[in-house]
């Protein structure tokens, strides 16, 4: 983790200060930054108002589905598209107008991007020799590039002659190697399978560790990836970031319905605030009353006025089933059920809920069928009060 | 305990392979009297003709054409011809092909296609257009004389080998552009841009990431180019240069003009072998430049 503290986003009417904190030496500022393509009438927006700080060290994850504006972002740090308004800077330093060439930053991406005429040293030196660094200091630094990453018995091969798991390693490696301040990786694990997957987040955490200096900005639509790397998750929508925090805040305390939805597929249900005492909250969903938390952004405020609508978020791992009939549940029938090995997926119709349906996880294999009734209870500690808006 | 597996049945044979096997013939059949008809018995032919001598001697003709200055000459200029067009068609193709690609401009792709256009003409269609304009009694040099007040043009180079060179590398090039500009098209746009950012200038990206990519179609290309620029006839024809013989001229010549048939058998047959030279050094690069090697494999983890 950065040892700068993270903030919470501020509500959603401060958009154009969403996202910035107060880092003393950002490495990477986006400043009003907007991207859009095409001309006049027929322009595309890809990136609208975007602000973010990344401190030096830091590991930011951008967030979001496809389209949604994260790897513009990322291109738009990078110098492969220029913002049409607003700044970019690195350290102190504003690289707006500066060809990628002049910037200084490693970049990862998904295809890994390898020169496949050149042996895998040569492509590791390649942005030595481009920045003419001495030829007497290229070779260690090549070999210290591919140690870091575990291929040093691999300078002399073709990269068609690596499996995809190296050939991205190969590809960290010579992003390291020009000792970049910034790294940005560009959904570098979506081209793995799974189980490499798994493996490769294990490895570039130890690469997060080994890099205390390293400002990083991870771009993935894999929230897995976003919750095992990153300190802070910005999440994208629409072209905008939509919020930001750390991993544990956005995960517990999801500002927004979008981000509860898109951070681990919470349920959502309507309610309605009865009345909010510091951070407990009693709602009513379909009159019936419920206790929950309601959080309070560090940056900002959030108003629970009496009878606002708003959203319960409860996250399918803390929904529990119960007898029928118990003690402060709800009366559900299972509509569907859906091992997953460690742990069955049920989705609920719950009798009090109109039109809203609760997935639920238990561990193990749950043998109960469609129709089955049974008690459902939303425990407050992992019930989060979300704006309706 | 003891397993033991059951044998399997034996491998009944197919009722009857012999079907099988004459179909496969008769399928091959055609195609191969095709290509022995079409293609090899008259090489074959140009071959025997070349060894027919009134002596008896079939080596007599070959030693009378390989040893006469005339065939050195035309040898020597067909050679040097086909290397400078294809050295130009290169050079200009890859400029136009890199321009084509990287540099998108209005109207590139009515620039592309004009470029696929040249390649339908027949070569001394591009000839002809050179004489109109650049011939000595052509546009361009009328246009000079006008400003300049004189009688005549400067321009008087299409009757010589540089005239053949230069409709050579207009009419030629696009053979270069065409497989250029899809291998520039391969090149995934993510290696162009993670090389910028790793320091490289665009002329070193250029330099070392995609000239080396596009070397497998510049081979191709230029390979293709040397081939037709050896045997390129009706241009040189055009052009009307007198001090210009080929072998393909020199063919001509022995073949329609004297009458020298085993004299121009045995000039073909020198280009066969030039060409088929070529061709087979073309293939053996290419396979070098390209051959593949296998991938590993992810460890299980």
């Amino acid at each position: 983790m950065s040892g700068t503290p993270a903030r919470r986003a501020q509500p959603s009417h401060t958009t154009a200060v969403r996202g910035v904190t107060d880092f003393s030496a950002p490495a990477i500022t986006f400043d009003r930054v907007t991207v859009g393509y095409g001309r006049g009438k027929g322009v595309t927006h890809a990136l609208i108002d975007f602000n973010l700080r990344v401190g030096r060290g830091e590991t930011v994850a951008l967030l979001g589905p496809s389209g949604s504006g994260k790897s513009t972002a990322l291109k738009a740090l990078a110098g492969f598209v220029r913002p049409t308004s607003g700044s970019v800077r690195l350290g102190s330093r504003d690289v707006t107008d500066l060809p990628p060439a002049k910037r200084g930053i490693g970049v990862v991406v998904q295809s890994y991007a390898l020169f496949p005429h050149m042996r895998v040293a040569d492509n590791v030196a390649f942005g030595l020799r481009s920045q003419r660094v001495p030829r007497a200091q290229i070779g260690a630094r090549v070999a210290e590039a591919l140690d870091m990453v575990g291929m040093s018995a691999y300078g002399k091969r073709l990269p068609r002659e690596l499996s995809g798991g190296q050939q991205q390693r190969i590809a960290i490696a010579r992003a390291l190697a020009i000792r970049p301040s910034v790294l940005l990786l560009d959904e570098p694990l979506a081209a793995l399978d799974a189980r490499l997957r798994e493996s490769m987040l294990g490895e570039l955490s130890r690469l997060r560790a080994a890099l205390p200096d390293t400002a990083m900005l991870y771009v993935t639509h894999d929230q897995s990836e976003a919750l095992a790397l990153a300190d802070r998750i910005a999440v994208m929508r629409n072209s905008r970031l939509a919020d930001i925090d750390t991993v544990e805040n956005l995960w517990k305390w999801p500002p927004s319905s979008f981000t509860a939805e898109f951070l681990g597929g919470a349920n959502l249900l309507p309610c309605t605030v009865t009345r909010v005492i510091g951070t407990s909250a009693l709602v009513s969903i379909g009159g019936v009353p419920v206790t929950a938390t309601a959080p309070q952004p560090d940056i900002g405020h959030v108003e629970w006025e009496s009878d606002l609508p708003a959203f319960l978020c409860v996250r399918p791992h803390a929904v529990t089933l119960t007898a029928p009939g118990a003690r402060g549940s709800f009366s559900a029938r299972i509509v569907s059920t859906v091992w997953r090995g460690s742990t069955t997926r049920i989705t609920l119709a719950v009798d009090d809920f109109e039109g809203v349906q609760v997935d639920a996880d238990v561990s193990g294999h749950d043998q109960r069928g469609p129709g089955t009734v049974v008690g459902v209870q939303f425990p407050s500690d992992g019930s989060v009060l979300v704006p309706a808006t | 305990m003891t397993a033991t597996l059951e044998r399997p049945p034996a491998a009944t044979a197919p009722l009857s392979r012999e079907p099988f096997r004459w179909r496969g013939i008769a399928w091959t059949l055609p195609p191969l009297l095709l290509v022995l008809g079409f293609a090899v018995y008259p090489m074959a032919r140009v071959l025997t003709e070349s060894l027919d001598s009134e002596t008896g001697s079939g080596l007599d003709n070959w030693s009378r054409v390989l040893g006469s200055e005339l065939f050195r000459t035309a040898l020597w200029r067909t050679v040097q011809i086909a290397a400078l067009s294809t050295l130009g068609c290169v050079i200009v193709g890859t400029f136009l092909a890199l321009v084509l690609a990287f540099v998108p401009f209005t109207g590139s792709k009515v620039v592309g296609r004009l470029i696929d256009a040249v390649l339908s003409l027949p070569s001394f269609l591009i000839t002809l257009a050179f004489t109109f304009l650049y011939g000595t009694a052509g546009a361009v040099n009328a246009l000079i004389a006008r400003i300049t007040g004189d009688a005549d043009g400067p321009l008087n180079f299409l009757g010589t080998p540089l005239g053949v060179i230069a409709a050579e590398v207009t009419f030629f090039t696009p053979f270069v552009v065409r497989p250029l500009l899809a291998a520039f098209t391969q090149i995934p746009r993510e290696q162009l841009d993670v090389a910028a950012s790793l320091g490289a200038s665009p002329l070193r990206v250029l330099r070392t990431v995609v000239m080396p990519e596009a070397w497998p179609a510049l081979l191709a290309g230029g390979s293709l180019v040397l081939l037709l620029t050896l045997n390129e006839f009706g241009i040189v024809l055009f052009t009307g240069a007198k001090d210009v013989v080929t072998l393909p001229v020199l063919i001509y010549t022995r073949g329609i003009v004297t009458f020298d048939l085993p004299g121009a058998a045995v000039i073909a047959t020198v280009q066969v072998v030039l060409s088929l030279t070529l061709y087979c050094t073309y293939r053996f690069v290419f396979a070098t430049l390209t051959g593949g090697s296998r991938a590993a494999v992810d460890e299980k983890v």
